[in-house]
């Protein structure tokens, strides 16, 4: 069976969804070729309240019933990032905006949420390989890195309320620059990993020559 | 559309009608919110919710303040809402100045016990000093009543203060006043030897003559070594 998948509903503009904010950017895309109704969209910010409120209950314990508004934010900001990471592993927008539309937002974020704590669990993983593996000598930057950047990313990491936090790299000699989520600090470990285990030999040499 | 959540006006949404059902459970201890109280109320919860840049999912702990004031002894229909809405000015101002590290339940209690014990209903002293004890409280933890208790406030623990600290390791005695003469202080080091009640003092030659010729002077005392003494005068006569 052919699994090429139809990337883009034929209505939707891919152009104007935005995979950095693609929940909001796909509702509004969503709104503007007819696909949500303005019912919808008002069940949706009602529901996507609702998931704010359990969520903030979570953080708080359920103690306080008001918290300052920059963690209020963070919360918010943490709770559509985990909400985009579950609508961007389904790789098609008809798909995402239908869940969307109709599943509740806190069970989207619940599946995102999942999907994020993997990703940390292995990058906390190749974290140590990395540093035990590292290069005997390397640049300030590349020890920076890994003592450092790498230890208080992961270190700060919440999956469940600072899922969106970002690690800022600048290894320019290994390309690896840019300010990245969970999923590119995975890859970014990774690449780390193959540098460390050094340049692999371009033939290998058989040692168990077949019989003749 | 910019974006799907706004937290600008999330918590802003006035409370009124919820204020004005609590007056069923606050009318059998005589007090009652009129409509305009319980609109100025909520105004003083989204003000203060303001000002203090917090923001709150559903009614909050209003009712719960309510609930819980309204059995003061020190509340009457004079000032029930005056000490209202003071108090939950107050309560979102500890919150921030807390940073959250006390729950709403714990808060309420700790400002209604402080309005009755140590206030007796003054709202003023509520405001001023026991406000203030209450933050430094929660942001020292279990240092504040060694750090900054005061008198009224400690039962069975006491302060620890550097004087305290000194007296448990010298000893009292150390910061005696009554028996603090020069002879015994020890600023003077060499008399040190001459205080120990532990030490013998040595005499020499000359005290030890001094001592034996007032025990001769007394006329019932019997030389030891009159015998001796005798023999040896003897000896330097003879070889004289």
């Amino acid at each position: 069976m052919n699994d090429n998948r139809i990337i883009s509903f034929s209505g939707f503009d891919s152009s104007k969804i935005d995979r950095e904010d693609y929940a909001n950017s796909l509702a509004a895309e969503a709104y503007r070729v007819g696909f949500f109704s303005d019912s919808d969209i008002e069940k949706l910010k009602n529901d996507l309240l609702s998931a704010l409120a359990e969520v903030i209950g979570y953080y708080t314990k359920n103690e306080s019933t008001s918290l300052k508004i920059n963690t209020a934010q963070m919360l918010s900001k943490s709770m559509m990032f985990n909400i985009d990471t579950y609508l961007l592993s389904l790789c098609d927008d008809k798909s995402a905006a239908e869940i969307l539309r109709d599943r509740k937002p806190i069970e989207l974020y619940g599946k995102g949420y999942l999907i994020n704590q993997k990703l940390y669990k292995e990058a906390a993983v190749l974290f140590l390989k990395a540093r035990n593996n590292r290069l005997k000598s390397a640049s300030e930057e590349y020890n920076k890195t890994l003592d450092r950047y790498f230890k208080n990313y992961l270190t700060d990491y919440d999956p469940k309320f600072s899922a969106h936090n970002k690690i800022f790299l600048s290894l320019s000699e290994y390309e690896i620059d840019g300010a990245f989520h969970i999923s590119g600090a995975v890859d970014a470990l990774k690449k780390l990993i193959e540098i460390n285990a050094g340049v692999r030999a371009d033939y290998e040499i058989n040692v168990n020559p077949s019989a003749e | 559309m910019n974006g799907l959540i706004s937290l600008e006006n999330i918590s802003l949404r006035p409370v009124s009608e919820e204020i004005l059902d609590l007056n069923a459970v606050s009318k059998q201890y005589g007090l009652i919110l009129s409509e305009e109280d319980a609109k100025e109320l909520s105004d003083t919860r989204n003000r203060s919710l303001t000002e203090n840049e917090r923001i709150e999912i559903g009614v909050g702990p209003i009712t719960d303040i309510i609930k819980r004031f309204c059995t003061s002894k020190y509340l009457n229909n004079d000032n029930y809402t005056y000490v209202l809405n003071e108090v939950t000015y107050l309560f979102y101002y500890i919150k921030t100045e807390t940073d959250d590290n006390i729950s709403d339940s714990s808060l309420i209690d700790e400002l209604f016990e402080r309005f009755e014990l140590y206030c007796r209903g003054s709202i003023d002293l509520l405001q001023s000093r026991e406000t203030e004890r209450i933050i430094r409280k929660i942001n020292s933890g279990d240092n504040y009543y060694k750090w900054y208790a005061d008198r009224d406030e400690l039962d069975n623990v006491s302060r620890v203060t550097p004087t305290d600290v000194i007296q448990d390791g010298y000893g009292k005695e150390y910061f005696d006043p009554t028996g603090d003469t020069l002879a015994d202080h020890d600023y003077y080091e060499d008399d040190i030897e001459y205080r120990d009640d532990d030490t013998e003092v040595t005499l020499d030659a000359y005290d030890e003559f001094l001592q034996f010729r007032e025990l001769l002077r007394q006329e019932d005392y019997v030389n030891p070594n009159a015998a001796k003494e005798d023999m040896d005068d003897d000896e330097e006569n003879e070889n004289e």
